[in-house]
């Protein structure tokens, strides 16, 4: 049986299943329970957009959930709306809240950003007491209307579960399609490594606050459907911090970022309770020592139990071999709006360069740590299609230098001029779409994700697909996936890589990793690659290897910027050297000039690198 | 003084180490070298208990730690300046310092003041920033002061997992000065380094180790004209002068 058959066979099995539930299950009692789980997988679904995707602890889902029922009961009760316009309202008004509540966060990051939203989502429910005006305070709001379809009201249980069913697949299935795009890599990035993730070209401000946006719409949308069903009633104390804990254990118990283990994380904790009613005084005691063991046994939840199992490895391996990888989506050979894959700057691919002019000029930049003065007033070229080698002892700024370039720190003072842009004070993901890239010291790789996504994420700041293209998948969007993913496998290729793209790249021994930070560099198409210490832990040979490898990216037009240690490749690659000491430049030229420097030689290279020839 | 007798040591379903053994004397200066994977920092967690081995012992001074606790281990007088320093980048110096002292039971303040003196004599940076907390150091100070924490707790034996990473030319020649004048002044030392030569020039004896197993042990003047060492490990690490020929233009472009 192919992939593709199954998928059929599968979504025929789910529309099945749906259709009959409700003739097995006659119970009102469980019908309700059914939507009221549908309900809670729904608000998961968001929070694991926002914490499961994008690595962003929100404690205010509850809250959410809670601006959804209220805005859809209102616009329905009090404007007379029909319900689907109320859920759609719930929907937007939810999002716009979401956006209230990412804006202020942005600065901050786990237990501070926990509190930030559990006091956002203490706040709203404040709101929705006080206002009694609106919202009728303590006692709620009753007689919520039910959706209807044409003449058919969706008044009983049964046939509300079918709607609910509908949208619950639906979302499932927009949140699946979200993870494996562009945005839905973007947001997974700044999980991993938010400052690498800026620096490959994401916009970490825009896609936190897409993230934030979205999980609340999901919650808003949950909460419209609570509100339209059931008892057709809601108070405000149904929306507090507790229901945002229980949302999150839900979400947490099914497994941290996958939307199936949102569903089923929900439906569980919905229905065990009720199921171990029979035990009596002693059920939620019971139950909640099994949610404890399920956490303590299973730390991925019920999706990294499921996953961990070798025969679902290759489930999942078979399940994906119809992607778009293996059978690339045709391509039409003109027009191509995909990424370009030609050399940056074609009129350097012969070596020796040509030096043709400047494409980076920094004039007197400085940098200042309270007292310490970290860069002092440097000034620098760099040519075109040269590999120049910013060198100096520990602490004398070289770092300092890269950070600024790259962006992550704003300059004290001084001018960084890119082809002709003055870039001073951009931030790192506009610098990287201007045409520079950077490794770093430590590695910063994208761990959990696989090779492949490490790359395609390099790929960010020249594809275009958004929120909604990322979800509906136009041909448009098919296309640009298609060459995003031969251009990911051509540089994984030029570094040695090939044969990896589905390692997890946390798994790859050192020397790949440091590969495979190159790769995804190489591939944001840089005109500048900024290389912070590449042979820190190579041994000898690896160190050959990396040296013909930055012959060849040389070749391919791209300059490259070099900070680095071992003398056997600085001296080897470099076209020009510039020494650092204390934060000012003591020298620059080419090799043989600095490793005659005697001021060089007794502040960086010691006897061992420099000297003894210079008599000549 | 340690002897590592056929060690198997796992990553969950990868095996790492494939039955190392290996000795160091007393007095010595034991150079562990190979390629990144070949489990050079795999041994040393092994050996300071950081991993449990499934085969194979460890023995320290005629007593048998295979299985010990680390912390048991470092009081027994294994000291470990792990790769990429893992100083405490919140504290001071002075504090990183002391901090080194945990595992020395009993020592008194005059003793652990002797020995400070003694570390500060041997990095004098150390004490002229010993109210700087850790973050703000450079990298170079910030693998003296891994180092001299290491020392703090008066080891027999000073593991030293990479100490030159990351550390200019001339403080690279320092760190290997300091780490032979340690070993002077009586402290046994196993070295781990990708800088072959330089750990070479300083150690007494070598093991190569090759996915996993040893592949090659001998003296370190031996493996230094070891063609085979030459070929793998002293390439890229040559005198600058041959890697200069090479780079001269028309043999610069035969090679890119």
């Amino acid at each position: 049986m192919k992939p593709r058959t199954a998928k059929i066979l599968l979504g025929i099995l789910l529309v099945a299943f749906v259709i009959t539930l409700p003739r097995l299950v006659t119970s009102n009692y469980w019908l309700n329970l059914f939507n009221l789980a549908i309900s809670f997988s729904v608000a998961c679904l968001g929070l694991n957009i926002v914490l499961g995707y994008t690595g962003q602890l929100s404690l205010a889902q509850a809250a959410f959930w809670g601006v959804g029922a209220y805005t859809s009961a209102l616009v329905t009760i009090r404007l007379g709306w029909p319900v689907w316009m109320g859920m759609l309202a719930a929907f937007l008004i939810a999002s716009l809240f979401g956006i209230l509540l990412g804006i202020p966060t942005l600065k901050l990051s786990g237990h501070y950003l926990a509190m930030a939203t559990i006091g956002f989502g203490t706040i709203l429910q404040l709101i929705l007491i006080n206002s009694i005006p609106l919202t009728n305070g303590s006692d709620g709001i009753t007689g919520i209307p039910s959706p209807r379809i044409g003449p058919l009201e969706l008044s009983s249980a049964n046939t509300f579960f079918y709607l609910a069913a509908f949208c619950l697949i639906l979302l499932v299935w927009a949140s699946m399609r979200l993870k494996k795009s562009r945005v839905g890599r973007a947001l997974m990035a700044i999980r991993e490594n938010e400052m690498a993730a800026e620096t490959i070209g994401i916009d970490t401000t825009y896609f936190k606050i897409m993230a934030f946006a979205l999980s609340a719409a999901y919650g808003g949308f949950a909460g419209s459907l609570f509100a339209h069903s059931g008892s057709h009633y809601i108070s405000p104390d149904t929306f507090s911090f507790d229901q945002s804990v229980v949302l999150l254990v839900m979400m947490v118990l099914g497994g941290n970022g996958s939307a199936v283990g949102s569903v089923v994380g929900a439906t569980l904790l919905t229905l065990v309770p009720e199921v171990l009613r029979f035990l009596k005084d002693s059920y939620m005691m019971v139950y909640a020592a099994g949610i404890v063991a399920i956490m303590v046994f299973m730390p991925g939840g019920i999706a990294g139990l499921v996953r961990s199992f070798p025969i679902s490895q290759r489930l999942i391996a078979w399940w994906n071999s119809d992607d778009a990888l293996v059978t690339p989506v045709a391509v039409p050979a003109t027009n191509n709006p995909g990424p370009k894959v030609q050399a940056a700057d074609p009129s350097c691919v012969n070596t020796p360069p040509k030096q043709d002019g400047t494409l980076l000029t920094v004039r007197n930049l400085a940098k200042y740590f309270g007292g310490l003065k970290a860069v002092d007033g440097v000034d620098m070229e760099i040519r075109r299609c040269e590999i120049q080698a910013l060198i100096g002892p520990n602490g004398s700024g070289k770092t300092t230098i890269l950070n600024m370039l790259s962006g992550l720190y704003v300059p004290t003072s001084g001018e960084i001029n890119f082809e002709g842009t003055a870039i001073t004070g951009w931030r790192p993901h506009s610098i990287t779409s201007q045409g520079m890239a950077r490794t770093f010291q430590n590695i910063r790789l994208f761990g959990e994700l696989t090779v492949l996504d490490n790359v395609l994420i390099g790929q960010h700041s020249h594809s275009q697909s958004g929120l909604l293209t990322s979800v509906i998948q136009p041909p448009s969007q098919r296309v640009e996936e298609a060459a995003m993913r031969r251009k990911a496998l051509e540089v994984l290729e030029f570094v040695g890589l090939r044969g990896k793209e589905f390692a997890i790249a946390k798994s790859l021994p050192y020397g790949q990793q440091r590969l495979l930070e190159l790769a995804r560099a190489l591939a944001s198409d840089p005109k500048l690659l900024l290389l912070d210490e590449p042979a820190a832990g190579l041994n000898a040979a690896e160190t050959e290897m990396l040296i013909d490898l930055l012959f060849q990216i040389r070749k391919k037009g791209i300059t490259i910027l070099l900070v680095e240690h071992d003398m056997s490749l600085v001296m080897n690659v470099s076209d020009h050297i510039t020494v650092l000491n204390f934060g000012k430049k003591i020298a620059e030229g080419s090799c043989d000039q600095i490793s005659c420097n005697q001021e060089v030689i007794d502040a960086y290279l010691g006897t061992e690198h420099g000297g003894e020839e210079c008599l000549v | 003084m340690l002897s590592v007798e056929g060690i198997e040591t796992w990553y969950g379903a990868i095996q790492a180490l494939k039955g190392i053994s290996l000795d160091v004397n007393q007095g010595e200066i034991v150079t562990l070298l190979g390629s990144n994977g070949a489990g050079k920092s795999t041994t040393l967690k092994t050996i300071t208990g950081m991993l449990k081995p499934a085969k194979g012992a460890v023995k320290f001074m005629g007593k048998d730690i295979t299985r010990r606790e680390p912390e048991d281990i470092t009081e027994m007088g294994i000291s470990c300046v792990p790769e990429g320093r893992h100083i405490f980048a919140g504290l001071s110096v002075m504090d990183n310092l002391m901090l080194g002292t945990t595992s020395w039971k009993g020592a008194t303040k005059p003793e652990i003041k002797k020995n400070l003196d003694r570390v500060f004599e041997i990095f004098p940076a150390l004490s002229e920033f010993k109210n700087r907390l850790g973050w703000t150091l450079s990298g170079g100070q910030q693998q003296m002061l891994a180092i001299g924490r290491g020392l703090m707790s008066r080891p027999k034996l000073l593991l030293l997992d990479e100490p030159s990473l990351g550390l200019a030319p001339v403080l690279v020649q320092e760190v290997f000065k300091v780490i032979k004048e340690i070993q002077e002044a009586g402290t046994t030392i196993l070295l781990v380094e990708q800088n072959a030569r330089m750990a070479l020039l300083i150690a007494n004896r070598g093991f190569v180790l090759e996915t996993g197993k040893v592949a090659l042990t001998d003296t370190a003047a031996n493996l230094l004209n070891n063609e085979q060492m030459k070929a793998h490990y002293l390439g890229a690490h040559a005198h600058v002068r041959e890697a200069r020929e090479r780079r001269r233009p028309e043999a610069g472009l035969a090679s890119a």
